[in-house]
């Protein structure tokens, strides 16, 4: 909810023995309440807060933030629902409840479109600024996405091939549709759990695989239960910081400019951290005698070729514009044909 | 040589709970056991009276500026009696608490917590070879390892763990360190079920640690941290009120519960922290409560 409490301020101008009414002011300080899953302490909030706090300096405390972390505020569908009741001014979540408002979102969430961290951040750097005027037409405030990396299968069971692949007892998140559908589109019936029953699942084979970045399989622990990881980039993880724009509704120009800016830059701090995370969590993978897996070339085509099918029946659906698709084609072509050179 | 009475730091992902750590390293810091390793060769009866000295000192200036005194003696005992394990310990005890509760340099601090982590290492090993290589084993072949060790090798289990968790703590913000969690919660897991009342049930304030590291949403129990926490105090007769401050910081934050976070701090405040072995590590809580009060408006 927003909070806005006004009160005057009174500047008074005096010699000795006379006293002047000098100017009489008034502005109004605005608390804008965000949620997130994200953990306290973890990269992204330590940012958002050292941010809040500049914020609060710089706007002499007309402007600030209150978070609430580590999902006390629900999951991203409740968060959205609190947003528009303004129990919430905004938040940082997965972009997937967000594609109703803008189906070009999915534009990242496609499978095996990313080789590498690289290809990410090339893309990223081309169509970032899109989906973010697109979410500003939305009616949203958006300082900018935020990556937690690439997601890889990965578990105690070691397959390739899809066939290989379709006997195994796949995770998906509970509730999430387009996790489901995804693993759908390869033929993969997968198992939904709630995250927090993962570990549990994976100790006691009630599911044998994940398809997970591997930042979050060794934060959540779930690395002590994988032997193999297969080393194909199944799909990016990411999440979106959005405002709704009436949060800024009592705020001057100026201090919004401030909360732009500082915001902006603590996601990019975010992001630099992640990235650096996501290699040293492959790393730590590697350093565990988690064994790499490289499907044979026929496997890959396979698993590319029902990958290149789900994304064209996204276009087909208008779950992503063509244009928007077309941009993305554009933007690996480039980064692959300056990785060649 | 006892291994008594320590509350060295759980650890957290929170950046901003450092000055919880600090303080519990700050208690781990006043154990008997590394002063009686320094002074013990030159008497028994000296060496219990520093430990009771420090133990009840309520000036955290005085031994933030002594102790680096102690670490350098302790290496120059270590120059000529390197595999001494007890002495191992008790510099693994020293180096790893000055490192979190003092150090501000974030990479001095990894580098003193890392020699704690040899020191640490060396001398359990030396203590109980089933320990030897064990931060190189795998999960799967710690689970075992853990599994065999007794109740004569608590102290070692638990030096050895809280000197993994001051690592770990000092690298939190390296991957490699994070995925080293479930290892020291195992060896954490197996002194609470050997003994859950050594340490004045401190154990189990780890435990509460453990499991609110994570949000629920996560994989974290706070429901199950409580419980723990609850028994440390309860275990201490609410004489420990770092239990509390950890309780409050760690739980009553995680699940933005305001009430319970002022009343625990509040409680640690109005306490009377002269409690004997507890004073000094209660003066630090009661530091820590006021930050913390301090600092609620803005959190929650």
């Amino acid at each position: 909810m927003l909070t806005n409490t006004s009160s005057r301020r009174v500047g008074i101008a005096g010699g000795c023995l006379l006293l002047l009414f000098a100017s009489l002011s008034t502005w109004a300080e605005t608390t804008v309440k965000v949620a997130t899953i994200a953990p306290e302490g973890s990269p992204l909030m330590v940012e958002l807060r050292n941010a809040a706090k500049e914020i609060d300096k710089q706007t002499e405390a007309r402007v600030k933030f209150k978070f609430y972390s580590g999902g006390v505020m629900g999951d991203d569908a409740a968060v959205k629902r609190k947003m528009r009741a303004g129990q919430l001014n905004g938040a940082v979540l997965q972009t997937s409840v967000l594609t109703g408002d803008v189906p070009d979102l999915n534009v990242y969430n496609l499978p095996l479109q990313f080789k590498n961290i690289e290809e990410v951040t090339k893309v990223r750097a081309d169509l970032d600024s899109y989906l973010m005027e697109d979410l500003e037409e939305a009616g949203y405030i958006s300082f900018g996405f935020v990556g937690i990396g690439l997601a890889y299968a990965m578990g105690s069971k070691k397959a390739t091939t899809l066939q290989e692949a379709r006997r195994l007892k796949i995770w998906a998140p509970k509730n999430d549709q387009s996790s489901t559908l995804m693993l759908q589109a390869f033929g993969i019936t997968p198992i939904p759990l709630t995250i927090v029953d993962v570990l549990t699942g994976l100790q006691t084979g009630l599911i044998d695989t994940v398809a997970s970045p591997p930042v979050a399989a060794v934060t959540l622990q779930w690395h002590t239960q994988i032997k193999y990881l297969m080393d194909v980039p199944f799909v990016y993880v990411y999440s979106v910081y959005v405002l709704d724009q009436s949060a800024f509704k009592d705020v001057e120009e100026d201090d919004q400019e401030v909360v732009r800016t500082l915001m902006g830059q603590a996601m990019e701090k975010a992001e630099e951290r992640g990235i650096a995370d996501h290699s040293a969590a492959m790393d730590v993978m590697d350093e565990l005698g988690v064994e790499l897996i490289k499907p044979d070339p026929d496997s890959l085509k396979a698993w590319q070729t029902l990958a290149d099918i789900a994304a064209a029946n996204w276009v087909r659906s208008d779950l992503l514009s063509k244009e928007m698709f077309d941009r993305l084609n554009a933007s690996l072509a480039e980064a692959r044909k300056e990785n060649a050179e | 040589m006892a291994i008594k009475h320590h509350t060295q730091h759980p650890f957290n992902f929170a950046n901003g709970a450092r000055l919880l750590f600090v303080a519990l390293l700050v208690s781990g810091l006043f154990t008997i056991n590394g002063c009686q390793a320094v002074v013990g060769a030159v008497s028994s009866g000296f060496a219990d009276d520093l430990s009771e000295a420090i133990l009840n000192n309520d000036d955290l200036h005085i031994v933030e500026e002594g102790l680096p005194t102690y670490i350098i003696l302790i290496d120059a005992l270590l120059l000529s009696s390197g595999d001494n394990a007890d002495l191992l310990l008790a510099a693994a005890e020293l180096n790893g608490a000055y490192a979190a509760a003092f150090d501000e340099d974030p990479q001095h601090r990894k580098s003193l917590s890392a020699k704690a982590l040899r020191q640490a290492l060396k001398g359990s090993c030396l203590k109980q070879t089933l320990l030897c290589d064990i931060e190189s084993k795998k999960y799967d072949e710690v689970v075992p390892v853990v599994a065999t060790i007794g109740e004569k090798n608590i102290e070692v289990l638990y030096a050895l763990a809280r000197a993994w968790a001051g690592w770990i703590h000092a690298h939190a913000d390296e991957m490699q360190a994070v995925a080293q969690l479930s290892s020291v919660r195992l060896l954490i897991e197996r002194v609470v079920e050997l003994d859950e009342l050594y340490d004045f049930g401190s154990p189990h304030m780890y435990m509460g640690m453990f499991e609110s590291l994570l949000p629920p949403a996560l994989g974290g129990r706070p429901e199950v941290a409580k419980v723990h926490f609850q028994r440390a105090i309860d275990i201490s007769e609410g004489r420990n009120l770092y239990a509390k401050v950890l309780y409050a910081q760690s739980y009553a934050r995680l699940v933005y519960d305001r009430e319970l976070h002022d009343r625990l701090l509040n409680e640690v405040v109005e306490a009377n922290p002269l409690v004997e072995s507890y004073t000094l590590q209660n003066t630090v809580a009661q530091k820590l409560a006021h930050e913390l009060l301090d600092d609620a408006d803005e959190y929650f």
